[in-house]
């Protein structure tokens, strides 16, 4: 199936006021995708996967994007079956970030879901083991957000140091007039 | 000892840690094992020891920049990582790649993928007890390491591939040499097959542990040689072919559970030998098909606006990379979902009532890269 005959399948199904659109390969963008109404995202995604002629079995990717007032949850999927391909997006706000998990969707996407919530910090609600994946535990923070800043130290250990090679340098011309 | 004794006798449970070093986890990775002494209640991976921050790292430097940083997504076939990434910005930014230059990047990434199943293998077969078999693959792979360092100058990271080509053509004789080699390897396997992979103990250790359905395969996302070895018949290359694989003539391995059930150790060890044969096979039509031409076509200033997804059949599955840019000589955002960091996430299902000595031939078939999970 092409994009546009998935995007009127969903649609017949769910509404306009899930299914928000339907962005087609045009310009810069290389691969189609839908944009989805992220309270809904786990029903799209069950509808997806169960229905005979979409049969999309695999979810390749689940990443995040920030787009400063709202975090936009990307989702790539493929049916084996089928070998045709679907992009799904839901927006959250930053303020309050939280989606509904497709865990029990898509088994693979509970480190998916993980990592996102570890690098970004969007909170996938009925995730069944929502901790950080990749950072530990203590860390400050969600670092793939383009606000985040690296604090000078981390437990005590300083994330920055001086170059060497700045101490080694001859004292610039001014320091040895002083002198 | 005294308390695992006691653990077993009594139905306690004991945890046992097991990591971050260890010689058998293929990287800095940890396991924490619940178990009674003898059979596994539950493993829970722990991972992150190598999380470099590629993709934060990738928001501040140059498309053609991030090429040997792609290198370090999976260095063990860091060739296939290489083509991910290429692949992904020359279709954002619609930039052509010479025909010769296509070949190059397939003959460099099948000889890799070739030396990363020998190492997969090799140390599967090292992890369950017998060491022969390692050395044997590791002496085919040093010859492949100097192949490519002979096209790159590198034995690990690459970065042979670029926005637009490859870094250069072959060196005089190449061809010749590289075929010699294939020659010498088609004897290997043989050998290696008498060895190890119908050897009764070594199939005794795999077959039937930890089997993994179709169904299961593709809920957890294996991806690669994993999913094939269930019996699902999908390939990147064959089947979402990019490249010059169409032109090409392979076959796809699919396990069967020629020694026990479908998608135990055994299929995962057999796929990867099969593919090295289709590998060697691939690199031979290469030669013989490689047309004359430049290798590397300068694209026009990087400064792509929109967004792009590539998939590339990596040594360890297929390698998912999603690229959004702005307009901007930096990418806005770059993400990689590699093979292990799927393959990873089925040991804590899959490890349930197995025997702690089985989980070493779980994680080595699984063929799970460390840098490659945490990035």
């Amino acid at each position: 199936m092409d994009v546009a005959a998935i995007h009127e399948a969903l649609l017949a199904h769910f509404g306009p006021e899930t299914i928000l659109g339907l962005t087609a390969a045009a310009g810069g963008i290389r691969d189609p995708f839908l944009t989805v109404a992220a309270a809904r995202i786990d029903k799209v995604a069950l509808f997806c996967r169960v229905e005979a002629s979409l049969a999309f079995d695999f979810c390749q990717s689940l990443t995040a994007l920030d787009q400063g007032e709202s975090f936009c949850c990307v989702y790539h999927l493929l049916s084996y079956r089928h070998h045709h391909t679907l992009a799904l997006k839901a927006s959250v706000p930053r303020g309050d970030a939280h989606l509904p998990s497709c865990v029990p969707v898509w088994p693979a996407a509970d480190w998916y879901e993980r990592e996102a919530f570890d690098l970004f910090g969007i909170r996938f609600d009925g995730h069944p083991d929502l901790r950080r994946l990749l950072l530990p535990e203590d860390w400050p923070g969600h670092p793939m957000r383009k606000d985040w800043k690296e604090p000078p130290s981390y437990n005590g250990m300083p994330t920055t140091r001086e170059n060497t090679l700045d101490l080694l340098a001859p004292p610039a011309a001014s320091e040895e007039g002083a002198s | 000892m005294n308390q695992l004794i006691f653990a077993y006798d009594s139905g306690e449970e004991m945890v046992l840690n097991m990591g971050p070093h260890h010689p058998s986890t293929h990287g800095v990775l940890r396991f924490i094992i619940k178990t009674d002494g003898e059979i596994m209640r539950e493993v829970i991976p722990d991972v992150g020891y190598l999380h470099r921050a590629i993709e934060k790292i990738a928001e501040g430097v140059a498309y053609e920049s991030l090429m040997p940083y792609t290198d370090r997504v999976d260095y063990v076939s860091a060739m296939t990582a290489n083509h991910c990434w290429a692949v992904a910005v020359e279709k954002l930014c619609a930039c052509e790649v010479p025909e010769r230059a296509e070949y190059l990047r397939v003959i460099a990434s099948e000889l890799n993928r070739l030396a990363s199943h020998a190492i997969c293998v090799g140390v599967m077969a090292m992890d369950i007890g017998a060491i022969t078999p390692f050395p044997y693959l590791l002496r085919e792979r040093e010859t492949v390491n100097d192949l490519i360092e002979e096209l790159c100058g590198s034995r690990l990271t690459y970065n042979y591939l670029r926005i637009g080509g490859v870094a250069q053509d072959l060196p005089r004789g190449w061809e010749n040499r590289c075929l010699k080699f294939l020659d010498h390897f088609d004897k290997v396997l043989p050998e290696f097959d008498r060895l190890i992979t119908d050897n009764e103990i070594f199939v005794d250790r795999c077959a039937n542990i930890a089997a993994i359905s179709g169904e299961e395969a593709i809920a957890h996302g294996l991806v690669g040689p994993n999913l094939r070895a269930s019996g699902v018949d999908y390939d990147c290359r064959r089947d979402a072919p990019y490249s010059i694989y169409p032109r090409l003539d392979f076959d796809v391995a699919i396990g069967s559970g020629a020694m026990g059930t479908t998608g135990d150790c055994w299929d995962r060890f057999w796929v990867r030998c099969e593919e090295m044969k289709q590998s060697a096979q691939l690199v031979r039509q290469c030669l013989a098909q490689l047309p004359d031409g430049e290798v590397y076509q300068k694209p026009k200033r990087i400064r792509p606006e929109g967004e792009a997804s590539a998939r590339v059949e990596s040594s360890r599955g297929e390698m998912f990379c999603y690229l959004v840019g702005k307009g901007q000589p930096t990418p806005d955002r770059v993400h990689f979902r590699t093979g292990s960091f799927n393959a990873m996430q089925v040991i804590r299902p899959k490890s349930k009532g197995l025997m702690v000595a089985d989980l070493v031939a779980l994680i080595a078939s699984l063929d799970v890269i460390a840098p490659e999970i945490d990035r």
